[in-house]
């Protein structure tokens, strides 16, 4: 793996017209910058393309990106509607999920049951549950993992072979 | 995909490191190639103002802001249209826009003068036409 950070920061603004459809404005800014002059930026210029659209801006976001140029292949049979989705109880009560996709199915026990012995199973929760940065969408500490199965997706029409013929 | 979450008040440094360092873990539980993540930041405006009556998201209006380095190359922005914006009159009546209007120019010395580029980091210098497109 070689991932890089990509050369820009993408911010997006949200803008709602009067019928309620939603557009998009997207700009760039340098990925050197702190996230903290973007945001500054990024508020400022929000105001400014109220003002000259008369859309209201209801949110935005802006991204660090990194991309790994050189990607490996995937392995072979792997699809991404196989995942494995795992569970922690948060300090709040609820809960919180992460999903992984194309579950390799070597982790998965013969009753759907991820192999919570396995080394590498082991590792990832680890570096969940263990990592301070981690937590709920509502920022609640992230505990115990809770359940941890495999799960499938439906198909998406992306998602089925290019050749669906029997012959 | 995969999403997570994390607690505000740690540097983007401190976000991808940790997003690198799960990467490394998630790899061997996936057949699948990891080519790509991002930290994204999420603000949303508390208080909206209200669209202006009758105002529609298409068509767009579209900016070309030449680039410092390359005078002869430009980046785009695009952003919602307001139609009093449009020129009436002279060559590019109906079609131009006024890049004159105090609101325009704001915006416009806005993204000459703040932080922003194109997508490969290079500053955007100044803007250099701007004109209606009719968004499908």
């Amino acid at each position: 793996m070689a991932f890089t950070l990509e050369p820009t920061v993408k911010v997006i603004f949200n803008c709602l017209d009067e019928s309620g459809s939603e557009g998009k404005v997207m700009l760039h800014a340098p990925s050197s910058q702190l996230a903290s002059v973007v945001q500054t930026n990024a508020t400022a210029l929000a105001a400014l393309i109220q003002a000259i659209t008369g859309c209201s801006v209801r949110s935005y976001s802006y991204s660090y990106e990194v991309s790994d140029p050189a990607a490996a292949a995937a392995a072979a049979g792997s699809r991404i509607e196989h995942k494995g989705r795992f569970i922690w109880n948060l300090a709040n009560g609820l809960e919180t999920r992460a999903e992984v996709p194309g579950l390799d199915p070597a982790v998965v026990l013969s009753d759907g049951a991820i192999d919570l012995t396995n080394a590498d199973v082991l590792a990832f929760v680890g570096a969940v549950s263990a990592g301070t940065a981690y937590s709920g969408i509502d920022g609640s500490d992230i505990g115990a993992l809770k359940a941890a199965y495999e799960a499938f997706r439906r198909s998406t029409r992306n998602m089925l072979p290019a050749r669906r013929l029997a012959s | 995909m995969m999403r997570g979450t994390f607690k505000a008040g740690f540097s983007t440094e401190d976000y991808l490191e940790a997003v690198a360092l799960l990467v490394e873990k998630v790899a061997p539980l996936s057949g699948c190639t990891i080519v790509r993540y991002a930290v994204v930041y999420r603000l949303r405006e508390t208080d909206p103002a209200t669209a202006r009556s009758t105002l529609s998201i298409t068509p767009l209006a579209r900016f070309l802001f030449t680039l410092t380095d390359t005078p002869d190359t430009f980046a785009e922005v695009s952003t919602p249209l307001d139609p009093s914006w449009v020129l009436t009159d002279g060559p590019l009546a109906g079609f131009g826009l006024d890049l004159a209007n105090s609101e325009v120019l704001d915006f416009t010395d806005s993204i000459t003068g703040g932080i922003w580029c194109d997508p490969f980091a290079i500053d955007l210098a100044a803007v250099d036409t701007a004109y209606v497109v009719e968004a499908s």
